[in-house]
């Protein structure tokens, strides 16, 4: 199930599948990432682990290709590409973290002025120009996220590959997190972030990669594979005054399936065809009989649409 | 918090140059990581311990150099602190950064792993040597005179010895998880018990090759079995030809090891 015209991927999977010994992790896998941000989400087990693994060359597949440009991911030329935030809270323990950053500059070939000017602006990046001279094993589980994060993107790669990257991070500092991930994302960066708070992606993923039993379910933007399940009435939420009135008036409408209301002032409607009552609702706010204050559609998130792909999984 | 455009060139290729730069630094990394590490403690702590018994042992009044091999040296050094030395080292500098999790951020990195595993191969070799080399000089130096004669006829054993037995000890930590405790049991199981065995089956053992080197550059001081059917027993062979057993022994290990590391998925990092 594919909704999205791609444009130039910077990393691909053409036809991967990966078994660990007699399991397999994923199957058949075909799936490109373009710029921008993309989410990963899957149940325990759908295979969103090996999928970065194969992506960050840990794993390499059975069968088929991962590809970062034109490089095999597996490749030392790949890596040089992708920047990967592990789950795993592990970093070199013993240093600070701008010691920690600079390390991993140099392992990346970094050297000299380049190399300095370079950390400071990952540090500036992530928020912790003032606190990078602490250790690391003294710092909270929010500060190693940082700095777990700017080591990802000290050598300005192409691909950023984040797992779980708002663990630990309080509230002003995810949306910071997330601030980041868009102006990466604006400047023609590639970003997979895997995370199973499934409310994150609204927020911030521009397409999302639905993952179960190791395949890749659906891939597109949420609105995209929403209209996938064109089967499955869609939620639409309406704020206005006079709610019982105009639920009256929209039970005529042939695209409405039910109206529930829900406070004095808010409905809620199951819609088949919703461009009909969108028109259908334009032509009466125009005549001035209902003043409608807001609406909008409750079920294309992140949750619900998997909710729906799942079920449609299922089914096979 | 926000981006600021890098004006550095972002996707160069990763050159030769570069790579080598990244490697001499890995190298740094490695040796100063090992030094700050309790492995460094531990070894200090017993090569204290052996210089102590050794220094006991100087005060006896009838010492020769063959009393000082067969009672102080071939079991203090040779037998324990040289393998614990390759052992601390060894293993842990691929394995301990397995079981912490940090060797992650190694294999991020566009250097080659083969790269990566020969840069701590050669780190590990230059750690083990100095501290091989040091303790033995340390413990000839507190022996007196016989610990001066005996000091050249145990250094090449004892440097090839440990690049060797660390060899070894970097590959199974890097091949296998709990690396330490597989080296420590092929130590004493292997090492220790095949040693005593009659006929050939001993030439699977680092020991066998570190003895016949000794016996054969310590031959002007008695050093080696005493008597025919010892020397039947033991069924040694030249010096040169251990060495170069030992020299080919590690290159080839190095090399598989480099393969091996090259290839092997670490499906519990991340």
């Amino acid at each position: 199930m594919t909704a999205i015209a791609e444009s130039v991927p910077i990393a691909e999977f053409e036809n991967v599948t990966k078994w660990y010994g007699p399991v397999i992790g994923v199957n058949d896998v075909r799936v490109a990432i373009p710029s921008g941000i993309t989410g990963l989400v899957g149940t325990n087990g759908a295979g969103k682990t090996t999928l970065i693994k194969l992506l960050t060359g840990h794993l390499r597949p059975t069968l088929g290709q991962v590809r970062i440009g034109s490089h095999d991911a597996w490749s030392a030329s790949a890596k040089q590409r992708v920047g990967y935030c592990p789950e795993v809270d592990t970093l070199y323990e013993e240093m600070t973290g701008r010691s920690f950053l600079i390390t991993m500059a140099r392992l990346h070939g970094w050297a000299g002025s380049e190399l300095r000017d370079r950390v400071e602006q990952v540090l500036q990046q992530v928020g912790m120009s003032d606190r990078a001279d602490r250790r690391l094993r003294g710092c909270s589980k929010g500060m190693r996220q940082r700095i777990k994060l700017a080591q990802a993107l000290v050598h300005d790669p192409d691909l950023i590959v984040v797992d779980e990257p708002l663990n630990g991070v309080d509230p002003v500092g995810r949306l910071e997190l997330m601030d980041l991930f868009r102006a990466l994302a604006d400047r023609g960066k590639a970003v997979l972030v895997s995370s199973h708070i499934l409310g994150e992606m609204d927020d911030f993923a521009e397409r999302v990669i639905f993952m179960g039993r190791g395949r890749v379910l659906a891939v597109g933007t949420l609105a995209q594979i929403r209209e996938l399940f064109a089967d499955m009435p869609l939620q639409v939420r309406v704020i206005c005054p006079q709610a019982r009135e105009l639920a009256r008036e929209l039970m005529t409408c042939e695209s409405v399936r039910g109206v529930t209301i829900d406070r004095a002032d808010e409905l809620s409607l199951q819609v088949v065809q919703a461009a009909v009552l969108f028109r259908h609702l334009a032509a009466l706010a125009a005549r001035g009989d209902f003043d409608v204050k807001r609406l909008e559609t409750t079920d294309v998130t992140t949750e619900a649409t998997f909710g729906y792909v799942m079920s449609a999984a299922a089914q096979f | 918090m926000s981006v600021v455009d890098s004006n550095l060139p972002a996707q160069q290729t990763f050159s030769v140059m570069r790579t080598v730069r990244a490697c001499v630094f890995l190298f740094r990394l490695t040796l100063w990581r090992q030094i700050a590490s309790r492995q460094t403690l531990v070894n200090f702590g017993l090569t204290t311990l052996c210089a102590l018994i050794v220094a006991a042992w100087s005060h006896r009044g009838h010492r020769t150099a063959m009393g000082f091999s067969d009672y102080m040296l071939l079991p203090t050094f040779i037998g324990f602190l040289m393998p614990i030395f390759a052992i601390s080292y060894g293993s842990s500098t691929i394995g301990g950064e397995r079981e912490d999790q940090s060797l992650i951020y190694l294999l991020v990195t566009p250097i080659p792993r083969a790269a990566i595993y020969l840069t701590k191969a050669i780190a590990v070799g230059v750690l083990v040597a100095l501290w091989s080399g040091g303790a033995l000089t340390l413990l000839c130096w507190l022996a007196g005179e016989p610990g001066q004669k005996l000091l050249l006829v145990y250094l090449p054993a004892s440097l090839l010895g440990g690049l060797m037995y660390a060899s070894v000890f970097l590959l199974l930590g890097a091949m296998f998880r709990h690396g330490t405790i597989l080296s420590l049991a092929y130590w004493f199981f292997l090492e220790v018990l095949l040693l005593q065995m009659p006929g050939t089956v001993k030439r699977i053992t680092v020991s066998y090759y570190i003895h016949c080197m000794l016996y054969d550059a310590g031959s002007s001081f008695k050093l080696g079995p005493r008597n025919d059917a010892d020397r039947e027993m033991f069924a040694g062979i030249s010096g040169d030809s251990a060495a170069i057993v030992l020299v080919f022994s590690i290159l080839g290990l190095m090399t598989l090891g480099s393969y091996a590391f090259s290839k092997r998925e670490y499906t519990e990092l991340g």
